[in-house]
């Protein structure tokens, strides 16, 4: 009996530090991976069969209306993006993961700004892209412009799916 | 009372001061390191003596100047970037046997794309050199010949980041670069040793 309890003290003892341990330092014991090698987003260099497109657009909103546009990307595709609006605009970044329905998305971030600049790299293949509401009283102007590896666009508004045309990167300048 | 039931109460005893001794080195490990070392948090000082403090200082500025409104995660999809992308493009031609150097200034967890198309096959190396170590901790990332390359790159560190290019052919190739990225400035190694910075200006909105 004595033994059996001693024994379980230490069990505690042991279970106890561990605990410590496992919250000080997760990747030592395995419990979380390194983000070097955590998802595809981490990756430095990832390479793509063709060349990256290019996209800008300028939306209208009055008070109390709403859009939605977003680009078809691969997962590990990567685009660059900066967008700005006259005075700040709530929105929500976010993604329809490929074959799910639109309602089926996933917010990467949300808040009230007038502008946001940075890079995004798709975890998994599907729709990313933003939504954007004007709760203000006055109408404001959005412009947003990308340069990324998409595939497409589309513009959500009212309920209607619109598909954009991107454009191929201007020419090169030649040596000076 | 019978022995069994002293010993069983000796050994209760026992047990709980071992539980009660572990949850307290439990609580001294949580307030001297994991909360300096993790969360910032410092109650006694101990994490500022001990160093551990600086762990969490150095974690917390390795993503670089973002907005207050955005906050995320340097290995997740999204990183937030202080200011607009720009846009750079350029043509380099280079004679048989001639080579060029184009890099780009990014800073730690700065992306850019990039597609780069040649008239004919070149040698070409993708490298790095960090900030304050210059060639010394240059580091190779793509390397091979090709007539194009299309990628992202995502920078790792503060430094300049970009291209070798050879030319190993007998006729004169004409190599064409367009980016999109969060850089501030191109550099130029040409092979006379003489260097040529470009600086890219904002790209207006449309």
């Amino acid at each position: 009996m004595t033994v059996r309890r001693k024994i379980a003290a230490l069990v505690l003892g042991v279970a106890a530090l561990a605990a410590a341990l496992v919250a000080y330092r997760p990747d030592l014991v395995g419990l979380a991976t390194p983000a070097s090698d955590a998802a595809p987003s981490a990756a430095l260099l990832t390479r793509q069969p063709s060349t990256y497109k290019v996209d800008s657009q300028e939306f209208y909103l009055i008070p109390t209306q709403r859009m939605e546009y977003k680009y078809q990307l691969q997962q590990g595709a990567t685009m660059v993006f900066t967008w700005t609006a006259e005075f700040p605009v709530y929105y929500d970044m976010h993604n329809v993961p490929e074959g799910k329905p639109l309602t089926a998305s996933e917010r990467i971030e949300e808040g009230e700004t007038a502008e946001a600049h940075g890079v995004y790299t798709a975890p998994y293949p599907g729709l990313h892209g933003w939504y954007w509401e004007n709760r203000g009283d006055d109408g404001v102007l959005i412009a947003l412009k990308t340069a990324g590896f998409y595939t497409g666009a589309v513009m959500i508004s009212e309920g209607e799916v619109i598909p954009m045309e991107i454009q191929d990167p201007p020419p090169p300048e030649p040596l000076q | 009372m019978s022995d069994a039931s002293v010993t069983s109460a000796r050994s209760g005893k026992r047990l709980s001061r071992a539980t009660a001794v572990a949850l307290v080195v439990a609580a001294i490990v949580l307030v001297t390191a994991v909360l300096p070392a993790e969360y910032g948090i410092d109650p006694l000082g101990v994490g500022e003596a001990t160093g551990l403090l600086d762990l969490y200082e150095a974690g917390a500025s390795l993503g670089g100047p973002v907005p207050a409104v955005i906050t995320a995660d340097p290995a997740g999809p999204l990183v937030p970037q202080p200011s607009d992308y720009r846009v750079d493009s350029m043509s380099f031609t280079l004679a048989p046997g001639g080579s060029i150097e184009y890099k780009y200034t990014l800073d730690t967890g700065a992306a850019m794309v990039y597609t780069w198309k040649a008239t004919g096959e070149v040698e070409f190396d993708f490298h790095t050199e960090p900030a304050g170590r210059g060639a010394a901790g240059s580091e190779s990332f793509e390397k091979g010949r090709a007539t194009a390359g299309h990628g992202s790159y995502r920078a790792r560190y503060p430094g300049i980041h970009g291209w070798y290019w050879h030319n190993r052919t007998r006729d004169e190739v004409v190599v064409r670069l367009v980016t999109s990225g969060f850089y501030t400035e191109a550099r130029q190694f040409r092979e006379d040793g003489t260097t040529r910075a470009k600086y890219l200006d904002d790209v207006p909105m449309p």
